[in-house]
């Protein structure tokens, strides 16, 4: 059964709702839908309507609709995770996320859920929040910890740690496997090669009073420890998109 | 003369860049191929190759399977194979290598052990101390 969840932002794009029901009805796909306007606990709502059924849950919205279905759903226990897949149709400004699954506009992404191609993905945690795609803070100030080591960047820049890259990333010679259980760590100081590690778990701390961007969406606070688990989240993608690079 | 040699692109598929604006403090332990361009206080080993920069600087030892040095290192350097050392490498510190080649103006204050036999020589050592 599929489970559309709008966004509530969507009360400024009635046109592209409109567009978007009339794509789904298209194509006969049907499911139960919930509007997030004024639903506080939308963690309850998500759970009730996984145990009655719900298999395909689809977001429609951006990158911060899938932060906040991401974060219940990896809640919920392993076996009924496994059961599950995420989608996304992707509404507005701020949707690197569906981009990056090969999802680029509401146009295609109705017939990508028709088609429903499913790869398992890696998800990343920071203390309790989850994030599928990139965490970013500012370099000056930050120290991280990896195993026996610490990296403090000594000059001004961006920290980036990726499960998936963002396409406006590609460009930059740098590559990131959301199927390898590792996270892609960038130190971005403005030279010509930016530093690069790649690991499993990491601790970040600040000395300022800089927050950790998960997903362009959400803040966490510092300090931070943050991981991976391995192949965990079925997410429908589109048809061309691969990320296994090897 | 060693120009080409001396370039990390000998080194496909880097699985760690220590880039030029960023300190590493501890003890690093690899797999693959390692760059460094910055400053790095603490051991590095890796089963890989490492190619040290003209403006990194080492405060430890590095031991790998190959090393191309052109920065500045202040420890020991136990290579496998070959020690490639550019005309702007500062080593001061010992070599345990089974090659090694020299560029004019570098500068290299220590000890070398050269040859297969002694690319463990401290190991050796090691054992016959106990």
């Amino acid at each position: 059964m599929n489970l559309f969840i709008y966004d509530d932002f969507l009360k400024r794009h009635t046109k592209k709702v409109s567009q978007i029901e009339a794509s789904l009805h298209n194509l006969n796909l049907s499911g139960k839908i919930i509007y997030l306007g004024g639903i506080k606990k939308i963690d309850d709502l998500i759970k009730a309507e996984i145990s009655t059924g719900a298999r395909n849950i689809i977001a429609v919205g951006n990158n911060r609709t899938i932060s906040k279905i991401l974060n219940v759903i990896m809640t919920v226990d392993v076996k009924t995770l496994n059961s599950l897949s995420l989608g996304i149709i992707p509404v507005g400004e701020n949707n690197s996320i569906a981009a990056s699954w090969g999802v680029n506009s509401e146009k295609n992404a109705a017939h990508i859920i028709l088609a429903r191609r499913v790869e398992k993905l890696d998800v990343a945690y920071a203390n309790d929040d989850c994030f599928i795609s990139g965490a970013q803070i500012k370099a000056k100030g930050t120290t991280l910890k990896i195993k026996d080591f610490t990296i403090d960047p000594i000059k001004n820049g961006q920290i980036s740690l990726f499960n998936i890259l963002p396409q406006k990333c590609s460009s930059k010679n740098i590559s990131a496997n959301p199927q390898d259980g590792l996270l892609d760590l960038y130190i971005d100081t403005g030279n010509k090669k930016p530093s690069f590690f790649a690991v499993k778990e990491l601790e970040i701390e600040t000395s300022n009073k800089e927050k950790l961007i998960l997903d362009e969406a959400i803040e966490t606070e510092l300090p931070a420890k943050i991981g991976i688990i391995g192949h965990r989240l079925n997410i429908i993608v589109g048809r061309d998109r691969t990320f296994n690079l090897d | 003369m060693f120009k080409k040699e001396n370039h990390p692109e000998n080194f496909k598929d880097v699985e760690t860049i220590i880039g030029e604006s960023i300190k590493v403090k501890g003890n690093f332990n690899g797999n693959g191929n390692i760059v460094i361009d910055g400053l790095l206080e603490g051991s590095l080993s890796t089963k890989g190759n490492v190619f040290i920069g003209e403006k990194a600087k080492i405060a430890g030892n590095v031991s790998a399977q190959e090393i191309i040095i052109n920065g500045e290192i202040s420890g020991n350097l136990n290579v496998k194979e070959t020690l490639s050392v550019g005309s702007t490498a500062r080593i001061y510190g010992d070599i345990e290598c089974a090659n090694m080649s020299i560029e004019h103006g570098a500068i290299f204050n220590g000890k070398s052990f050269m040859g297969k036999k002694v690319a463990n020589i401290s190991e050796k050592e090691e054992k016959i101390q106990e």
